[in-house]
């Protein structure tokens, strides 16, 4: 074997042998058929006894053995190696190759190359990107001193051992914070009769870019709207990790009704404790039920737009505050956006933004922009798809990118109006008319039957409460616009004070056979605006 | 009633006194409706078979007429039953509203008679 010791190694039988673990048939291997099958090619062109592969584990700041020739019972005994520590070790620690003559318990630290007798050993990084991967090491059972040539080879081999490792390795981080993604994205949005959510997740082009981002939309029990959107400022399976414990956590604050505000406080102390040290910017808002009024906490994220058809404008926090997990700010302010009908609110991460060639103005200015001339009209989901082409133009994301968009619809035209006499004889006309309308809307007879009925019980309540002996007049208007039954009744009266329980009933049976009730009584008259969803 | 928006069919069996609801019960007959229902209960009777089977629109005017007949009813030592088919809407109605928890309410008029034949002499 010594045969190519000390002596120079052609130019031509050097690229042979390069080639042969650069091979294009290696390139569908998983890592550990990959290494084992490298392992095997290396032992060969050096004419070596052992060889083995060390890996990284970087939390520990360890070697494990993962891949071994000749020394097999390495990686069953999943020999551990600290960084700094040993012949591998110190490779690790110093980034450089090492050649040891002499083995034995100063130089090498595991047992199993010191049982096996090896006698001589080369070791070189595994780098890529400036990152230490493992180490590689080749070893004889017969005293060898290994020349310059060699070391260079098994370095060349390294290199692309370690290019072809990273490549993999990613590709598997990739797949993981794909599925974490998944599972921490709501599969389905909520349904809120009145309101349309939209939303978009890309990942970066690239799988070191793949991180953090989150974006959330649940109803709570009292019929709030909770709006997310999360970035970890970090990238790789830690902070898809971290966005995991950060949505849960704010879940389960949010279920407990308590103001964003108080929400991203206790978040924030929540992951300073539990975090992995990582860094989160959140924009997190609550939608009432009535959907007028976004009240929200930004925390160190970009501020939402506000989209209405004379453009967009930033909803800025009144007073900035920290992002998530440092633990230092006291409280999160809480700034309120009033969300008229035919308006849009659009969250979104800096990846949507962000270009590496221009301050975050520009992109602040193009977004608002951008969004200001697409997403005020027409269906959100054709609108936020409309957004993203035109702002990443054709760029390749270098971050992740989340948008999510709610929009409330204008109102809709009544197709529907009716003017009854304020008299109990009235109300069967009235059903009569509004059912064959629900009817020619294809509403189905469940859905029509509660309308029907919510609006007889209004307008019960009008004829027995609004109005003196002289009487007077209730209208009713209804449209339908994208599923949503929107129903108006309106007399110009003033309702005498409730007579208790009997009236009560009546309101609660409206409640419960719409979506949403709301009975605003004014000097002039009360106006009963009813809504439920026809599917 | 000035314009029938509601009918009536009543009948007896046996001790039993049954009413055929049909039509729609709202605020400008259920005046009307509990006085047709308390006259027709006899003394004799053990009791009221209200069947809403035929039954379009109920609102909660009626149901509450419903319920003071019931009570009516009981200060009279009478029981009342309703045969509320569950696919008729007003069979939503009264469990939105709660009725059933005060009222017993069969699915058809046969369970709702053999559930009779147990009442109590008054």
């Amino acid at each position: 074997m010594s045969d190519l010791g000390g002596s120079t190694l052609d130019a031509l039988e050097r690229l042979r042998r390069l080639q042969s673990v650069t091979d294009a048939t290696l390139a569908h291997l998983s890592v550990d058929e990959l290494l084992n099958e490298l392992l095997e090619r290396i032992r060969e062109i050096l004419d070596a006894d052992t060889a083995a592969v060390l890996l990284m584990d970087r939390s520990r700041n360890e070697l494990v053995a993962r891949a071994a020739k000749g020394l097999e019972e390495e990686v069953e005994q999943g020999v551990r190696i600290p960084v700094g520590k040993g012949f591998a070790g110190r490779i690790a620690a110093e980034g450089r190759p090492i050649v040891l003559d002499r083995v034995d318990h100063t130089t090498v630290l595991n047992p199993i190359l010191r049982q096996k007798e090896v006698k001589s050993l080369v070791g070189v990084p595994l780098m890529a990107q400036g990152e230490t991967l493992g180490v590689l090491h080749v070893g004889t059972t017969t005293k060898r001193r290994f020349s310059r040539d060699e070391v260079e080879l098994l370095q060349l081999v390294g290199d692309r051992v370690a290019l072809a490792l990273q490549a993999r390795l990613s590709e598997r981080a990739r797949v993981v914070i794909e599925t974490l993604q998944r599972v921490f994205t709501p599969e389905l949005l909520p349904e809120v009769p009145g309101l349309r959510i939209a939303t978009r997740h890309l990942p970066a082009a690239t799988a070191v870019g793949v991180g953090g981002d989150w974006y959330d939309a649940f109803v709570l029990p009292s019929g709030d709207l909770v709006l997310v959107m999360g970035d970890v400022a970090g990238q790789g399976v830690t902070a898809a990790s971290v966005m995991g414990k950060a949505r849960d956590a704010l879940r389960a604050y949010a279920l407990t009704g308590l103001a964003p505000g108080d929400i991203a406080a206790r978040l924030d102390r929540f992951l300073h404790e539990f975090g992995e040290g990582e860094i989160v910017t959140l924009l997190l808002g609550v939608l009432d039920k009535e959907l007028t009024t976004f009240r929200f906490v930004s925390a160190g994220h970009l501020p939402p737009l506000k989209v209405g058809t004379d453009g967009a404008t930033f909803a800025w926090n009144r007073t900035p505050n920290p992002p998530l997990g440092l633990a230092r700010a006291s409280r999160f302010e809480e700034t309120v956006v009033r969300l008229e009908r035919g308006t849009s609110l659009l969250l979104y991460t800096d990846g949507l933004v962000e270009r590496r060639d221009e301050s975050l103005d520009t992109g602040l200015e193009r977004i608002r922009s951008v969004a200001g001339s697409v997403l005020w009209e027409g269906d959100p989901n054709l609108a936020i798809t409309d957004l993203i082409t035109l702002l990443l133009e054709d760029r390749r994301l270098t971050d992740d990118a989340a948008a999510l968009l709610v929009k409330r619809p204008s109102a809709p035209e009544p197709t529907f109006e009716a003017a009854i006499a304020a008299q109990p004889h009235s109300l069967t006309g009235i059903r009569r008319s509004l059912m064959q309308w629900l009817e020619d809307k294809g509403t189905s007879r469940l859905v029509s039957g509660d309308v029907v009925l919510a609006v007889s019980e209004a307008c019960a309540n009008s004829i027995e409460h609004a109005y003196g002996p002289s009487g007077g007049f209730v209208t009713v208007a209804a449209a339908m616009d994208d599923d949503l039954i929107e129903v108006e009744i309106r007399d110009y009266g003033q309702w005498r004070r409730s007579d208790g329980w009997k009236r009560d009933k009546g309101i609660a049976l409206m409640r419960g056979l719409m979506d949403y009730v709301d009975i605003d009584p004014s000097e002039t008259g009360t106006t009963v605006t009813m809504r439920k969803s026809a599917r | 009633m000035s314009r029938e928006i509601a009918s009536f069919d009543f009948k007896c069996e046996g001790a039993v006194s049954v009413a055929d609801l049909s039509g729609e019960v709202d605020m400008s007959n259920a005046g009307e409706v509990r006085q047709r229902l308390l006259q027709f209960v006899s003394n004799e009777d053990h009791g009221l078979v209200l069947d809403l089977s035929g039954l379009s629109f109920i609102d909660s005017a009626g149901l509450h007429v419903v319920l003071e007949v019931m009570t009516l009813l009981e200060e009279r030592s009478k029981q009342l039953s309703l045969v509320v088919p569950p696919d008729i809407h007003p069979a939503r109605t009264i469990a939105l509203f709660g009725l059933d928890e005060f009222v017993a309410v069969y699915p058809d008029r046969e369970a709702a008679l053999n559930a009779a034949r147990s009442w109590p002499v008054s």
